[in-house]
């Protein structure tokens, strides 16, 4: 039996929905930025972008990282459940079920978020931030 | 199954208990009756309750709908005038989103959910009890004011400034605040103890990844709520403060900001909306399983679908503000979040599609407004992607547009699941099945009614006819557009009507039901007639998603007695604690039985609230102490330590009948309670922060006391209150009474301390929360945490005296666990507040 079966149950629970929550913190991030930086009137350039605008891409990139890293794990717990599930004895079946169900279910969270996150990062580029 | 071949599992068994198991699982169980029906807790008795009443506000908030449309019928029509259509419009959306929608939902989850589960109840049932009488009366007080004309009519989503003293000055929006927070009560209460629950209530063998997509969709649900509610429950609060005592949160002149109230009210808005859908998807996809005669295609698919949009229906709330003038960039955010949700939509509905595609389905009345949801829902996504694009939103922002929209996605996407439902598990709950002839009569009267009603709205929104008038002027176009609608309408009301006449009728003359009538997979369906108030005679041993249809011999098991807790030796309700992944057994759970405190506790809590709408604030604070009492009487009599440590849970195996800690059900109960707690601290620090960007000029820029040292010396008093406490639980584990003793004084002293020292730095602060929002906000910061901090003192002492009764003990430790939870939390927040209120935006 593979190690992760034995994790506990909060912490199992929490790894499911963790792309998303880590999207949601990162739409949350964003937006709190740029309402700051427009009401304070924040308009320091880098490299002719706005700072806030820095901020929103940085913190894409580093989001999209983040959760590339979480599906990616999950697509191989995915795969090394779905393999199990081919060749070991049917008492197994319980444990190794479950664990594709998580595997599964972070890696298709995982990737909503990363069409989420490509979908709220592209204004950034696109659309001015405080007109 | 009919009651011809439904023999073979009862031969001769009539009503007569089958076992002294049996006869003392009856006795346990027994529903009160008579008056005392009232102080009945069971869930499904309450589930029972709680549906009748979301039903019956269903039919009042549809005969609101009904007069409207009648005004509307033909332009410059004089039968209703414009105040009583302005209560008329505000009631209607309130009725149909706070006293239908949600509750009815939650009702169905409060029935369903311990069936569906293999469990004998919920785990708190006095909770539900109490959630529903909150639910009823605050419900009555609420649309019983239009009966006085003194309805709420600033909309349902009651926009100050035109909700604020100057131009609102009569009780109606008070009604409305206090009024819907009560009802909020009960939501609340349902979600909490749904996810207790569904995490920690299932059967043997129904590990996570089995659960029903019916129990998946109220668990999202339920954790929805937890985080949406609270934030309206403290913009209700501070527009009352507002309002009654002329504090300052969004009145412009004073440093406030009307906008304020419109994110605190769309952040819960919004995922309200899926709060609705979420559950009502998951009926369909338990009507699709069986209906198809398959398994659900994509479980998994569907269950990250709905945690999928859960989680982003939270970052869509700005979409209902586009036109308010926000930057151009935080509305792209949420205009292409809002597209982003509609992926998750789609696959659940394609797993739909592909179910029916990959069975046989069978066209019962159920599947009839299945089918009815997936069209019109499909639609209302459509529109809903249109809205979602800015400027498309700005031409059609408060016209019928957006009215016909969110009637095909919220008339669509639950009101047609719900009636699916309705018609699918109403033999559980009578007995018998209602009629299909009338039943398709129902639908397509509904159906076509509604299509004849809101699709040709769509053509009003588009050709500029405003949202909210109570008429029109003839010749601009949307003459006949209106009769179209006014006579749909009625269509679809006769089609609700004939669904009333047959669900009287058939509780006399439906054909009746032995056992699983729509040859079903899941739990739901394992009861046989005639159904007992615990659900399943034993508690299954599951191994697949669809036990009824994997394990043959499973419902002669069950009914036999031969899984688990198949008796009540002590006379006392159980049931089966598992764990929250794989759901192997835990515990024998004792739970409560039927009680007159939830419905006292109730009626004092509303004496609560109608006295602070006719602003008698002396009576408030009786009725708080009078709660409060009950609350107090109401733990001490719940939690008794058993009388043995082990108790038989059947098949051979023996379960603690008392656990503590981080497993115990209390803990978990109380946590999610403190979540929702931590929310509505959350609403009020963006508050905070979020006046200050409004007005950053007008913010005071130093500090409002005299410099680091209250700072310091707070955390210190704080921070020491909680090592005592984590003193106080250590001790007390170890058997170590005077280490306890010192450790929960010491506590109690530091609290009382905190209090002392606190509450003069700021009532010297010349802090006046009518002058400025700064004030008012610094002023319901530091409220809140002295709030928590007399309830964790209050709870101490009530710590204290359980040990003194003898009924907290080094093992037995559950009260001061919770306490120490509280305690620890509320330390917590008071740290951060005082770290923000000195520190921040200096």
């Amino acid at each position: 039996m593979s190690p992760q079966t034995e994790m506990p149950p909060h912490r199992r629970l929490l790894l499911l929905v963790l792309p998303v929550l880590v999207w949601f913190a990162y739409f949350l991030l964003t937006y709190a930025v740029i309402a700051v930086g427009c009401a304070f009137s924040i308009r320091r350039e880098l490299f002719g972008f706005g700072i806030v605008q820095w901020i929103a891409a940085v913190s894409t990139i580093v989001t999209f990282a983040i959760i590339a890293v979480i599906g990616i794990q999950a697509f191989r717990r995915w795969r090394e459940a779905h393999n199990a599930m081919k060749w070991r004895e049917t008492t197994a079946a319980p444990d190794i079920d479950r664990l594709r169900f998580f595997a599964l279910g972070t890696l298709l969270l995982s990737l909503l978020s990363l069409i989420a996150t490509v979908w709220v990062g592209l204004p950034i580029l696109i659309v001015p931030p405080c007109a | 199954m009919s009651e011809s071949d439904a023999s073979m599992l009862r031969p001769l068994a009539g009503d007569a208990p089958r076992s002294p198991g049996e006869a003392r699982l009856r006795k346990a169980w027994a529903k009160p009756q008579g008056i005392a029906m009232l102080s009945a807790v069971n869930n499904t008795i309450v589930g029972r309750y709680i549906i009748a009443t979301g039903f019956t506000f269903f039919i009042l908030g549809g005969i609101l709908a009904l007069l409207m449309r009648a005004q509307l019928i033909v332009p410059e029509n004089d039968l209703i005038d414009f105040e009583l259509f302005n209560q008329l419009f505000t009631m209607h959306g309130t009725t149909m989103m706070f006293l239908f929608a949600v509750p009815i939902m939650l009702g169905f989850a409060v029935y369903l959910m311990p069936q569906m589960l293999g469990a004998r109840d919920l785990p708190f049932p006095r909770m539900s009890s109490y959630g529903f009488w909150c639910y009823f009366i605050g419900g009555v007080l609420v649309f019983g004011s239009l009966f006085i004309g003194a309805a709420p009519d600033g909309g349902w989503f009651m926009y100050p400034p035109l909700t604020s003293l100057t131009y609102s000055p009569g009780i109606n929006t008070d009604i409305w605040l206090l009024g819907l927070s009560f009802v909020e009560i009960a939501s609340l209460v349902a979600a909490t103890e749904l996810i207790v629950g569904i995490l920690k209530t299932r059967a043997p063998g129904l590990s996570i990844n089995r659960m029903p997509i019916f129990a998946w969709a109220v668990l999202v649900m339920a954790s929805m709520i937890v985080i949406a509610f609270p934030p309206l429950l403290v913009a209700d609060i501070m527009l009352e403060l507002e309002r009654a005592f002329g504090w300052s949160f969004f009145d412009v002149e004073r440093g406030g900001d009307p906008l304020l109230w419109q994110h605190l009210f769309w952040f819960f808005g919004h995922p309200e909306v899926y709060i609705i859908f979420i559950p009502a998807a998951g009926v369909v996809s338990m009507v699709v399983a069986t209906f198809a005669r398959r398994p659900l295609f994509g479980y998994t698919w569907v269950v990250a679908a709905m945690i999928g949009t859960g989680v982003i229906s939270f970052a869509l709330w700005v979409h209902h503000m586009f036109a308010t003038g926000m930057p151009r960039m935080s509305l792209s955010f949420f205009s292409a979040a809002s597209m982003a949700v509609a992926v998750p939509a789609g696959i659940q509905v394609f797993s739909w599609l592909a179910t029916l595609l990959g069975g046989r389905p069978v066209l019962k009345t159920p599947l009839l407004f299945v089918y009815g949801f997936l069209f019109t829902f499909v639609l209302g996504g459509l529109t809903g992607v249109m809205v979602a694009l800015v400027p498309f939103d700005w031409q059609v922002h408060d016209t019928y547009f957006v009215v016909a929209h969110f009637h095909y996605v919220l008339f669509g996407g639950m009101v047609f699941p719900l009636f699916a439902g309705l018609y699918y598990w109403m033999p559980l709950a009578s007995g018998r099945l209602l009629s299909e002839r009338l039943g398709r009569w129902v639908f397509w009267l509904m159906f076509l009614g509604f299509q004849i009603t809101f699709l040709p709205m769509h053509l009003t929104g588009l050709l500029g006819m405003p949202r909210r008038v109570y008429t029109f002027p003839a010749g601009m176009g949307w003459d006949t557009l209106n009769l179209i609608s006014t006579v749909g309408a009625f269509i679809l009301a006769a089609g609700v009507l004939v669904f009333i006449v047959d669900l009287f009728a058939h509780f006399r003359r439906g054909e009746r039901v032995i056992h699983n009538p729509w040859e079903a997979g899941t739990l739901d369906w394992l009861p046989v007639a005639p159904f007992q108030p615990w659900t399943t005679f034993s508690v299954p041993l599951v191994h697949g998603r669809y036990p009824l249809w994997d394990q043959r011999e499973l419902v002669a098991e069950v009914d036999k007695g031969g899984h688990f807790l198949p008796d009540a030796p002590v006379g006392r309700r159980e049931t089966l604690v598992t764990d929250m992944i794989t759901a192997e057994p835990q515990q024998v759970l004792r739970i409560p039985s039927s009680s007159w405190i939830p419905l006292s506790a109730a009626i004092a809590t509303s004496v609560f609230f109608v006295a602070a709408i006719a602003k008698e604030y002396a009576w408030s604070l009786i009725a708080a102490a009078v709660t409060l009492a009950i609350f107090i009487l109401w733990a001490w009599s719940n939690a008794r330590i058993p009388e043995a440590d082990a108790v038989d849970a059947g098949k051979g195996m023996s379960l603690p009948a008392y656990v503590t800690g981080i497993h115990s059900h209390s803990w978990a109960g109380l946590s999610i309670g403190l979540v929702v707690d931590f929310a509505a601290f959350a609403s009020l620090l963006f508050t905070y922060f979020y006046l200050w960007t409004a007005w950053p000029d007008s913010w005071p820029t130093e500090p409002f006391t005299t410099g680091w040292f209250p700072l310091v010396i707070g955390i210190l008093i704080l921070a020491a209150s909680s090592y005592a406490m984590a003193w106080a639980s250590r001790a007390n584990r170890r058997d170590d009474g005077r280490g306890y003793w010192i450790g929960i004084l010491a506590v109690f002293a530091l609290g009382a301390l905190f209090m002392a020292f606190v509450i003069p730095v700021f009532a010297r602060s010349g802090l006046d929360p009518t002058r400025h929002s700064f004030d008012s906000t610094v002023w319901a910061i530091i409220g809140y945490h002295l709030l928590h901090m007399g309830v964790g003192l209050v709870l101490a002492t009530y710590t204290m005296a359980r040990t003194l009764a003898g009924h907290l003990t080094s093992r037995h430790n559950t009260d001061l666990n919770n306490t120490a939870l509280f305690w620890h939390y509320t330390v917590g927040i008071g740290i951060v507040s005082l770290l923000v209120l000195f520190l921040v935006p200096f």
